[in-house]
C-alpha cells in the first residue's frame, strides 16, 4: 500500500477544512497539511448554504444578544462556555473572510450589510445575496490554492481512522480514480466531513452528505454527542427538498395556510404586523422564530387540516410577492431561481410552496472548545462535531460561522499539538491498515444476494422519517431501532455488482450505507432514551422540557450490539434555563 | 477536433461566417486600393477597371461582401455589451444602450456619406 | 396501468473492459424529473455499475455537468420533459479525457485554475488594519460580481471550439476568475496574473465565439470577461510601452 506521511490530515475539504488546513499554515508554516475528500472542494456542501453567516458588528448589536439569541435558540442545550467563545471569535472571522475576497453584500457606505435571522433580537447577518454559502466556500477554496504546505487529495473516499498507542494516528483512503488504498499518517487527524441529513428521505442535503466522518470517529471509539437533534427547516419545496432561504422570510416573506392566515400568530410566536408597516418583519417573531417551533407549527396546521395537498404531500405559502421584483431579484435572486426551476413557480407573481426539510443535524462527534475528542490526535469541527453551540436547535446562519470559527480553532489547537510529536505504533498501524484492505477485498468476495445498496437504503430513510421525524414517541422510535438491527445485517451482506477499481461509486455508495447505518442508530437511540421534549427533538409521549433530568448532552458509543448511550451536564455559565419566548414578550428577553 | 470543428454547431458556423467576413473585406480594400492607382493613370485604364467592377460577377462579388461586412457588424455589436467594462461612473449601462449607440452610429455616419456622395455627384 | 417512459442512451466506458459505447436505459417518466433523477433511477434499481458525479442536485455545487443530445448541461437542471419524446443522449462533458463513464479528469481544469492566482493579493497598507473590514461600496461590487459566480462545472470548456483545439488554452471559467479578482478593489494582484492572462495561451487565444457564456448555468458570461481583460491588457501593453520607467517589478 502506498504510504504518505503528514503533520496534519484533514478530512473534508468544505468550510470548516479548509479553514482548518489555512489556520495550520497560519499557526506553523512548517507544518504540511494532506487535505483529504471524497469530492473536489467546491462540490462540499458548505457551496449550497444560503441566506447569511452571524457575527456581531454593527453598533446596536451586542455580544450579549448573540450568546442569548444562540442559547434560546438552543433551548438551553448549548454549552455556555462554547458560545462565548463562538460569539467572541466569530467577527474576525468574518473579516478574515473579507480580506480574502468574499463578496459580501454591503451598506451604500461600503460596509458590509446585514440582515436579520429567525431567532434574533438583532439583524447580524452577514451575506453574499442569497448564496453566501457558495460564495464561503469558493473563497475559502481558491485562498487556500496560495499554501503549498496544503496537499490536496481530491476523490479520496476515507474507510477507516488509524489509531496505535491511544492516539489517532492517520487514516486509510480509497483513490476513487484508480482503486487504490492509501496509508496517510499524521500525528493528528481533524475530521470536517459535514453533517449527515440523507439519512432521511426528504432533505435539504446533498448526495454526500452521509455522515462519513462520523461513523469513521466512532468506531475509532470516539463519542457522538446529542444525535437526536434534527433540524427540519420550515421552508423546503415539496418534493425536491430543494432548500427556500430563511432570508426570504428576513426580508419579510411571510407564510400562509389554506385560508390565507398567517398561522404562526396561532403558535406562541406573537402577533403579525401588516406586512407594509415598516416595523414588519420584526425580529425574533412571527416567520422571523426559530426553525423547530415552525416546523412543528406546520406539523400541527397540517394535522388541523389546513395545508394545501400537492403531488408531494402538503404543504404550506410562502409569500414574498410583496417585496417587489427589484427586491426579490438584488436580496434573493437565488430563491427565484431556485423556485422557477423546480417548482415552475415565480415568486413575484406567486406564492411558493414550501414544507419543512431536514436540514441540519445538531449532533456529531462530541468535542471539546478546541475541537479536540477524547481520543488524543482526533480532532472534528463543523457539522460533523457537537461542541456544542447548537443544542436542541441551531440558530439560522449560525452554521456557515461555526465552520470557521471551529475550522481556525481545531487547525490552531492541532498545529499546536502535532508540532515535532514522535509517534509510535509503527507495526500496529500496518496491521490495521491490512485489515483494512482484508475488509474492503471481502466486500468484493460476497456471494450475490437478491437485494441493493439503494433498496436498504430507502427502507433506512423511511424507518428514519417514521420513527424518529418531528414527532416521536417510544413506540415508534422502538420500531425505528429495530428495523435499523435489521438493515444492519442486510447492509453486511450486500453484495455489489460493479466490479471495475476505476471510480467504482456503488462501492461508495455502500461504504456510506455502512456508516449512516451506525449513525442513524445512534440517533434512533439517543432519541429514544431523551423522555422530554426540547427543540427539535418533540416526543408526543413526554412533551415537556425536564431540565431536572435531562439539562445533558447524550453520548452514544458504539458496541457491537448497537449504541451505549451515556450523558453528561450541559456547561452553564451566565445563562440559567428559562422558557423560550418568542414574539411580543421578547424585547424584555436577553437581558439576562 | 479536425478542421470542420467550426461545422458541429450552428453557433460555430456563425462565429467562422464572422471571421471569413475578413476575407471579403480585404478583398474590397485591395479592389479600392487599385482602383486609386488606376485613377492617377490614363483614362481609358481607369475606364477598364471600372468596367471589371462593373462586371455581373463583381457585382455579385461586391453584394456578397456587403452581406459578410453587414452580418459581422451586426453580430459585433450585439456583442459589446458584454465585451465593455460595464460601470460608467459607477453606474451600470444596459446593454440595450450601448446596442443602440452603436446602430444609431452607423446610421448617422452612413447617412452622411450618403448625402456626401449625393452633393459630390450632383456637382 | 402502463407506465409512461423515456429512453436513455447512456455512453459507457470502462478503462479495465471493453472499449466504449452507448447502453440503452429505459426510465419511467416524469414531468419533474431531471436528467439526473433518470441517472439515479439507472444507478439505483436498474444497473448500479453506472458511474458519474453529482450531489446538490440544485445547480450550485458544479459536480454534475454532461452533455445532453449534444449540449453541455447541468443533469439537475435538465429536464426530461425538455426531451420528449426521447431518446437522451449522456455523455461525458466534450474536451476532457473521460475516465470512466460519464466521469471525466478534472486534472487540466484545476491546473488552470490554480495558475491563473484566483485569490486576493492585499495591497501593502490595507485601510483600517487587519481588525476591520475594508469598505467596498455596492457599486465596486458590481464591477466583478457577476464573474464571481462561477461554480467551476466546466460547461463552458466543453462548449469552447479553442479548448478543443489547444490544450493549453487557459479557458473561459479560470480567465473569468482572474478577472474578476483583477476588478476587485480589494486586490492589488494585476501584475501577478498578468503573464499567465496575456500569453498567447491566454486571452489573446479566444476568438469569442461566445458559446461559454450562451451555456453558462450561472450567467457568469466569461466571454465578456475575457474580452474586457483584452481591453486593459491592450491598454496596459500601451502604457508600458509608453512609460517604461513606471513599470513595476
Amino acid at each position: 500500500m502506498n504510504e504518505v506521511r503528514h503533520d496534519i490530515i484533514i478530512i473534508g475539504a468544505g468550510g470548516a477544512g479548509l479553514r482548518a488546513a489555512m489556520a495550520v499554515v497560519e499557526t506553523n508554516p512548517d507544518l504540511s497539511v494532506g487535505l483529504v475528500s471524497k469530492v473536489y472542494p467546491m462540490r462540499s456542501h458548505t457551496v449550497a448554504a444560503e441566506g447569511g453567516m452571524a457575527a456581531v458588528i454593527k453598533p446596536n448589536d451586542d455580544r450579549q444578544h448573540h450568546i442569548y439569541d444562540t442559547i434560546s435558540g438552543s433551548d438551553w442545550l448549548a454549552d455556555q462556555d462554547a458560545v462565548e467563545l463562538f460569539v467572541d471569535e466569530a467577527p474576525r472571522e468574518l473579516i478574515q473572510l473579507e480580506h480574502w475576497g468574499c463578496p459580501w453584500s454591503r451598506e451604500d457606505s461600503g460596509q458590509v450589510a446585514v440582515r436579520p435571522f429567525g431567532g434574533m433580537q438583532i439583524e447580524r447577518t452577514w451575506y453574499a445575496a442569497d448564496k453566501t454559502g457558495f460564495h464561503v466556500l469558493h473563497t475559502l477554496f481558491q485562498t487556500s490554492l496560495q499554501f503549498s504546505q496544503i496537499r490536496r487529495y481530491d476523490e479520496f473516499f476515507v474507510t477507516k481512522l488509524l489509531v496505535a498507542d491511544g492516539r489517532c494516528q492517520g487514516c486509510v483512503a480509497l483513490e476513487l480514480r484508480t482503486g487504490e488504498l492509501h496509508v496517510l499518517r499524521a500525528a493528528a487527524v481533524i475530521v470536517c466531513t459535514g453533517g449527515f441529513g440523507r439519512i432521511f428521505p426528504f432533505t435539504t442535503n446533498g448526495a454526500i452528505k452521509t455522515g462519513d466522518g462520523l461513523a469513521l470517529a466512532y468506531r475509532a471509539g470516539a463519542a457522538l454527542e446529542d444525535m437526536e437533534f434534527v433540524q427540519y427547516h420550515p421552508t423546503g419545496l415539496p418534493g425536491t427538498g430543494i432548500l427556500i432561504t430563511e432570508a426570504s422570510r428576513g426580508e419579510g416573506g411571510i407564510l400562509l395556510n389554506t385560508e390565507g392566515r398567517r398561522y404562526l400568530q396561532d403558535y406562541d410566536l406573537g402577533a403579525p404586523l401588516d406586512i407594509h408597516d415598516p416595523r414588519h418583519p420584526q425580529n425574533r417573531s412571527m416567520e422571523l422564530g426559530p426553525r423547530d417551533r415552525l416546523s412543528q407549527a406546520f406539523m400541527h396546521e397540517q394535522a388541523a387540516g389546513r395545508t394545501f395537498q400537492g403531488k408531494f404531500g402538503d404543504y404550506v405559502e410562502l409569500d414574498v410577492r410583496h417585496l417587489g421584483e427589484e427586491r426579490i431579484e438584488s436580496r434573493i435572486p437565488f430563491v427565484r431561481e431556485l423556485a422557477l426551476n423546480y417548482a415552475g413557480i415565480d415568486p413575484i407573481v406567486e406564492p411558493i410552496p414550501v414544507r419543512p426539510v431536514v436540514h441540519y443535524t445538531m449532533g456529531g462527534i462530541d468535542t471539546d472548545v478546541h475541537g479536540a475528542t477524547a481520543l488524543p490526535g482526533l480532532y472534528a469541527a463543523g457539522e460533523c462535531a457537537c461542541v456544542s453551540i447548537n443544542g436542541a436547535n441551531r440558530l439560522g446562519s449560525n452554521s456557515l460561522t461555526e465552520l470557521v470559527v471551529f475550522g481556525a480553532r481545531a487547525g490552531r489547537h492541532a498545529a499546536a499539538a502535532a508540532a515535532g510529536l514522535e509517534l509510535g505504533g509503527g507495526a500496529e498501524i500496518d496491521r490495521q491498515a491490512a485489515a483494512e484492505r482484508e475488509r474492503l477485498a471481502a466486500w468484493r468476495a460476497r456471494p450475490t444476494v437478491d437485494d441493493r445498496v439503494a433498496s436498504i437504503r430507502d427502507d433506512m430513510t423511511t424507518a428514519m422519517e417514521a420513527g424518529a421525524g418531528i414527532f416521536r414517541d417510544e413506540a415508534s422510535l422502538a420500531a425505528c431501532c429495530g428495523t435499523l438491527r435489521g438493515l444492519r445485517a442486510r447492509a453486511d451482506r450486500v453484495h455489489l455488482h460493479d466490479d471495475s477499481p476505476v471510480y467504482n461509486t456503488e462501492l461508495v455508495s455502500a461504504l456510506e450505507l455502512d456508516g449512516m447505518i451506525d449513525v442513524a442508530e445512534a440517533v434512533a437511540h439517543a432519541a429514544r432514551q431523551r423522555t422530554e421534549s426540547r427543540g427539535s427533538h418533540q416526543r408526543t409521549d413526554f412533551a415537556a422540557r425536564d431540565d431536572a433530568n435531562f439539562l445533558t448532552h447524550s453520548l452514544a458509543y458504539r458496541t457491537d450490539d448497537g449504541p451505549r448511550i451515556a450523558y453528561k451536564d450541559v456547561v452553564i455559565t451566565h445563562w440559567p434555563p428559562a422558557a423560550r419566548v418568542y414574539g411580543a414578550a421578547n424585547d424584555a428577553d436577553g437581558q439576562a | 477536433m479536425g478542421w470542420t470543428w467550426w461545422t458541429q454547431k450552428p453557433a460555430y458556423v456563425h462565429v467562422f461566417l464572422r471571421e471569413a467576413s475578413a476575407v471579403f473585406i480585404l478583398a474590397e480594400v485591395v479592389l479600392f486600393a487599385v482602383l486609386i492607382h488606376k485613377a492617377g493613370q490614363d483614362a481609358e485604364t481607369y475606364r477598364a477597371y471600372l468596367d471589371f467592377l462593373w462586371h455581373p460577377l463583381m457585382v455579385v462579388f461586391h453584394i456578397l461582401a456587403l452581406a459578410f461586412a453587414v452580418w459581422h457588424s451586426v453580430t459585433w455589436f450585439l456583442l459589446t455589451p458584454s465585451a465593455l467594462p460595464r460601470q460608467i461612473a459607477g453606474r451600470r449601462v444596459p446593454a440595450a444602450l450601448v446596442v443602440g449607440q452603436q446602430f444609431a452610429g452607423l446610421a448617422v455616419v452612413s447617412l452622411l456619406i450618403a448625402l456626401w456622395v449625393a452633393w459630390v455627384g450632383a456637382t | 396501468m402502463s407506465e409512461k417512459t423515456i429512453q436513455l442512451e447512456v455512453f459507457r466506458y470502462r478503462p479495465d473492459a471493453d472499449g466504449p459505447g452507448f447502453q440503452t436505459y429505459d426510465v419511467p417518466f416524469h414531468d419533474d424529473w431531471v436528467v439526473l433523477d433518470a441517472l439515479n433511477y439507472v444507478k439505483d434499481y436498474v444497473d448500479g455499475t453506472l458511474s458519474y458525479r453529482w450531489s446538490c442536485r440544485m445547480g450550485v455545487c458544479g459536480s454534475c455537468g454532461m452533455e445532453v443530445n449534444g449540449e453541455p448541461k447541468l443533469t439537475c437542471a435538465a429536464f426530461l420533459r425538455d426531451y420528449l419524446p426521447g431518446p437522451v443522449r449522456v455523455e461525458p462533458l466534450t474536451n476532457f479525457p473521460v475516465e470512466r463513464d460519464l466521469v471525466v479528469n478534472m486534472d487540466g481544469f484545476m491546473s488552470k485554475l490554480d495558475s491563473v492566482s484566483p485569490y486576493i493579493v492585499p495591497k501593502d497598507e490595507a485601510g483600517g488594519g487587519p481588525s476591520a473590514e475594508h469598505l467596498q461600496t455596492p457599486a465596486q461590487l458590481d464591477r466583478y460580481k457577476q464573474f464571481s459566480m462561477c461554480i467551476n462545472c466546466m460547461l463552458c470548456y466543453a462548449a469552447c471550439p479553442v479548448v478543443g483545439r489547444v490544450d493549453e488554452f487557459i479557458g473561459p471559467a479560470a480567465l473569468a476568475l482572474a478577472q474578476r479578482y483583477n476588478l476587485d478593489s480589494r486586490d492589488d494582484g494585476r501584475e501577478r496574473r498578468y503573464d499567465v492572462m496575456f500569453q498567447d495561451e491566454g486571452v489573446w487565444e479566444c476568438t469569442y465565439v461566445g458559446e461559454c457564456s450562451e451555456v453558462c448555468p450561472k450567467h457568469v458570461d466569461p466571454a465578456g470577461a475575457i474580452q474586457q481583460a483584452k481591453l486593459s491588457g491592450a491598454l496596459d501593453y500601451y502604457k508600458r510601452m509608453l512609460t517604461p520607467w513606471a513599470r513595476r517589478s
